[in-house]
């Protein structure tokens, strides 16, 4: 069991006063028995009794030397003097002790006898007292020796009574010593547990000191700095890094406050209160520094609040300047900036560099297919093969490169489109085929059961993505099976995609660096193979660019597999799939086409191209050619390249589409060398329904034809397709399911009051402006997003007929939109108020 | 009430200037106490002698207190040895008291001092006999304090006084 300190300085302190206490006592004692012996009540007992003695030889003297009457005055003077003494010697209790004693007290008392028996005579008459004088005389001798006893008894009792003094005494001083003693012993203690209690107490104050100078030390050199306030926020103290940081040398510091020296920029609590600032043990804050120069300096602040024994509520602040960190983010940006200013000023370069590079390789490839097709020498076609050859692998290195260029420049992929899955798969692999059969591989698709039959996606990038992988597996597994496999994934609409081939696999260290670009396995590979090394970089970009993943696992000598998971919602049956772009078809249909392109060497391989293919082709040499040509004639397909002198391929294309040429309504494809099209809405806008990237091949040429053609066959047949009514009930749906009935119902009336002039303008069609053009344009907008179908038609006529200044306003069509409208009103009010939920 | 007051205030400052306008009055009685020495007033010779009516016209001084000599608390009245110096105008440095059982001591001046030393003519208001210590008894207030209550200060407590002699 041990004891705390308080106990133990409390049970020291009990005692020392016990011990004091009696010392205290003792001293007391002491100083009474003093006291007893200085009290002079002890008297000169000797004296007393000896003067007792003399008062009686006097008396006798007196006794027996009078003998005249006068003489009895001295007489009497005698006796009442000795009378006196003995009557003191009975009254004073000092000499109690004596006449108790046997002896003492039959002398005393003969002593009294006699001084009794005398008075009479004394007090009696002058004559008696002197006729009995002799008598008297003979009584007091008669007590001499009583009275010389008196004294000598006092005498040894007097010392007999010093003895006892001395002892006392001697006892006294023995006692003294011992409490003087004592007391030295306690005070000895006193100071041997005070000086224990004081080397504690310093050794105690010296490890406050070295903590105080450690924590000063810490906070002196501390690189942030410090400010210490009272409660109101008047500064108490402030480190170095604090007074360099704000200039307080010189500065008195109990007159500054806490918002003299920091501000909060943002938000509305200020350091003019610290307690109520809300901003306490809130972490790093930025705050403005205030210097008392005036400058300012960029900052962090962290508040606390700290308790502490002598001040409640103190407030510490640290505060750093962040000048120079913020300096630094800022001139990493701009570095981040430039870097991809340099980045961009590249991908622009590889885009200018595209044209420049491939128009020509265009005409050596197309010049060599159409050598092909001249009778040859077969050492000639040997030739032509390799030149062939050689420049289709350069074609597909620029390709990787630019797609990798076009893809990185950030190239949105276009909206998702309802897609038949198995249909894309099943293509794509059979595309391979007659490559895969000239390397003797086997082919193999499954796609899982539960797999959807439609889904939401991007038909090019899948099927980017699926080729290059199965192109990909082909090459490595000459002789060997390739499979593509689709699966559920089971989670968020992903859909798995698994090409795995049994080839000679990938080295385990070289798996994770597949994806990477220009990777190509060893060297003697890649040469081997003719690759760039860009199509699972292509790959991987696609995927990601889709929401999806991508990976590859595998084992060297037995394959590998390649997969990745894109997000592929189902959609409903209902939707048309989009269509797919043929792939290598083996029967053509044979189309009118006109060719508009400036580069003769261009228009003449894209002519013998489309002419081989069994096409009818126009050409015409720059945009308005082409125009004019469209006009006059009217061609299925017009081919238009968009970078023309003079007139460019859009604005001619859109020239066609609202002229009233032949051809206005035909499909118009672009062509392009930039690798960076032009903008969408752009293109939808001028009419053109494709672009096709120069350099084409004659297959890619002859598909895009194909399938634009098919789109506008089955676009022609659209009209047949709506709905009969006046409004699309479809699209009604989805407005009130979007906006709600109550917005619908006002946009309806906006619309109302809005058509309300256009009509009456058309009672006068002569009379039509801009204005009423533009004001058909925006209502045949309207129309549309409001499901009102045949008005949006009619207005969008409207609007047509009024853009051709050459077109005569018709009044059959102004009736025709006024009839239209009447009807189209009365549905749209029957709608609203069948769509009103029916109260009970 | 106050001018009672007054009256006896006036009457207190008149009396020292009368007596000491007549000095000191020639003794009629029998003289019990006889001054002599250093003082200026005087009535007999060069000395002052007093009778026991010229002793109680002194201011009196009583004190109650218990002595060594007798039994319970006694009171004594007497002049106070400061006054009667005062009265006589004495300039000495001590006192020398003879008894008339021929004791003698010496008393310092200091001891005329007030709530000192008196000379007492009664003893519990009566008069001394010679058997009884009397006719005068110097009486210190030994109660009072410790210091009178001492073998010098008992020494100096001479009863039978009949005279003083103050010396340089």
């Amino acid at each position: 069991m041990r004891f705390s300190d308080g106990f133990r300085t409390a049970a020291f302190i009990l005692l020392l006063l016990l011990a004091l206490l009696q010392i205290g006592s003792m001293l007391a004692n002491i100083l009474r028995q003093i006291d007893t012996l200085s009290d002079a009540r002890a008297d000169n007992q000797i004296w007393t009794l000896a003067q007792a003695e003399v008062d009686y030889r006097r008396l006798t003297t007196v006794l027996y030397s009078a003998d005249a009457v006068d003489d009895l005055t001295e007489v009497r003077n005698r006796f009442d003097i000795f009378y006196s003494r003995i009557q003191t010697l009975q009254e004073s209790d000092r000499y109690t002790s004596f006449l108790s004693r046997d002896g003492f007290r039959e002398q005393f008392e003969a002593i009294r006898s006699y001084l009794d028996a005398a008075l009479p005579y004394i007090d009696g008459s002058d004559t008696e007292l002197f006729r009995d004088l002799p008598m008297l005389a003979s009584f007091t001798r008669d007590v001499e020796d009583q009275v010389r006893q008196l004294a000598l008894t006092g005498l040894n009792d007097a010392a007999i009574q010093t003895q006892s003094i001395r002892d006392e005494t001697r006892t006294l001083l023995r006692q003294l010593a011992s409490a003087t003693m004592l007391l030295i012993i306690g005070l000895l203690m006193v100071l041997f547990v005070t000086r224990i209690y004081y080397r504690e107490t310093r050794e105690a104050s010296k490890a406050i000191r070295i903590s105080r100078a450690r924590i000063a030390t810490m906070i002196e050199t501390a690189l942030d700095g410090i400010l210490v306030t009272d409660p109101d926020g008047f500064l108490l103290e402030s480190n170095r890094a604090a007074q360099t940081m704000f200039g307080l040398e010189d500065a008195v510091d109990d007159l500054l406050h806490l918002s003299g020296l920091i501000r909060n920029p943002e938000g509305p609590e200020s350091y003019n209160n610290p307690a109520a600032s809300g901003l306490v043990g809130q972490g790093r804050k930025l705050a403005t520094g205030l210097r008392l120069d005036g400058t300012e300096f960029a900052a962090e602040v962290s508040l606390m609040q700290t308790t502490t024994e002598a001040q409640d509520d103190i407030f510490v602040a640290y505060v750093r300047d962040i000048t120079a960190r913020l300096k630094a983010e800022a001139d990493l940006l701009q570095a981040r900036d430039q870097a991809e200013e340099g980045e961009r000023t590249k991908a622009n370069l590889l885009a200018v560099m595209s044209h420049e590079i491939r128009t020509p390789l265009n005409g050596v490839i197309g010049a060599a297919d159409l050598l092909e097709a001249t009778p040859l020498t077969d050492k000639q076609a040997s030739y032509v093969a390799a030149m062939r050859t050689s420049g289709d692998v350069l074609m597909r290195h620029i390709n990787d490169v630019l797609e990798m260029s076009r893809l990185d420049a950030g190239s949105e992929l276009r909206e998702p489109q309802p897609l038949n899955l198995r249909k894309i798969v099943t293509d794509t692999v059979d595309s391979q085929r007659a490559v895969a059969s000239r390397l003797n591989t086997t082919l193999k698709v499954q796609v899982a059961e539960d797999v959807p039959h439609l889904v939401a996606g991007e038909l090019q990038g899948l099927q980017q993505c699926l080729l290059n992988l199965i192109s990909n597996a082909i090459k490595f597994a000459p002789s060997g099976q390739v499979s593509a496999e689709v699966d559920l994934f089971g989670k968020d609409d992903l859909i798995e995609f698994r090409v795995s081939d049994d080839g000679m696999g990938i080295p385990e260290d070289e798996l994770p660096k597949v994806f990477d670009d220009f990777f190509a396995g060893d060297a003697s590979f890649a040469r081997q193979r003719q690759g760039t090394g860009l199509g699972l970089g292509i790959t991987q970009r696609i995927v990601r660019a889709m929401g999806g993943e991508i990976g590859a696992e595998s084992i060297l000598g037995e394959g590998s597999l390649f997969w990745f998971r894109v997000p592929l919602p189902e959609v409903s049956t209902s939707q048309k799939e989009m269509p797919l772009r043929p792939l290598p078809a083996d029967h053509m249909q044979s189309f009118n086409i006109l060719l508009v392109e400036d580069n003769e060497i261009n228009r003449m391989i894209t002519g013998d191209m489309l002419r081989n293919a069994g096409h009818q082709v126009t050409e015409a040499t720059d945009g308005a050619q082409g125009v004019a040509t469209a006009e006059a004639k009217k061609f299925d397909l017009i081919l238009m390249d968009i970078s023309m002198p003079g007139m460019d391929g859009i604005t001619a294309a859109r020239t066609i589409r609202d002229g009233k040429g032949a051809s206005q309504e035909s499909v118009i494809i672009a062509l392009t060398a930039q690798v960076l099209p032009p903008d969408a809405d752009e293109i939808t806008q001028a009419g053109i329904q494709d672009v096709l990237h120069k350099p084409v091949s004659s297959q890619a040429l002859i598909a895009a034809i194909t399938g634009a053609v098919q789109r506008a066959d089955s676009t022609t047949q659209e009209p047949e397709a709506r709905p009969a009514g006046r409004l699309d009930p479809a699209v009604l749906k989805d407005v009130v399911d979007n906006i709600g009935l109550s917005d619908l119902r006002q946009h309806h009336q906006e619309f109302a009051r809005d058509i309300a002039p256009l009509l009456e303008s058309l009672t006068s069609p002569s009379t039509l402006t801009e204005n009423d053009r533009s004001l058909a344009h925006k209502l045949s907008g309207a129309a549309a997003v409001l499901g009102m179908c045949q008005m949006h038609e009619a207005l969008a006529r409207l609007e047509n007929t009024l853009s051709d200044p050459n077109s005569a306003m018709d009044a059959a069509l102004a009736h025709e939109i006024a009839d239209i409208w009447q009807d189209t009103e009365t549905e749209f009010l029957t709608f609203l108020s069948d769509s009103v939920p029916k109260t009970p | 009430m106050n001018l009672h007051k007054a009256l006896m205030a006036f009457g207190l400052l008149l009396l020292p200037l009368s007596t000491m306008a007549n000095g000191l009055d020639t003794p009629a009685g029998p003289i019990i106490l006889t001054v002599s020495g250093e003082i200026s007033v005087t009535n007999t010779d060069d000395k002052a002698a007093f009778d026991r009516r010229l002793l109680a016209q002194l201011p009196p001084t009583t004190i109650e207190t218990s002595t060594i000599w007798t039994e319970g608390v006694q009171t004594f009245t007497g002049v106070s040895l400061h006054a009667l110096l005062d009265e006589l105008d004495a300039h000495g440095q001590e006192i020398r008291a003879h008894a008339v059982n021929d004791y003698m001591v010496t008393i310092p001046i200091e001891d005329a001092k007030e709530g000192g030393a008196i000379v007492a003519y009664l003893r519990n208001g009566e008069i001394m006999s010679l058997r009884d210590k009397g006719p005068l008894w110097i009486v210190y207030p030994f109660d009072s304090d410790q210091d009178f209550r001492t073998e010098t200060i008992y020494a100096r407590s001479i009863w039978q006084l009949d005279r003083l002699e103050v010396v340089k």
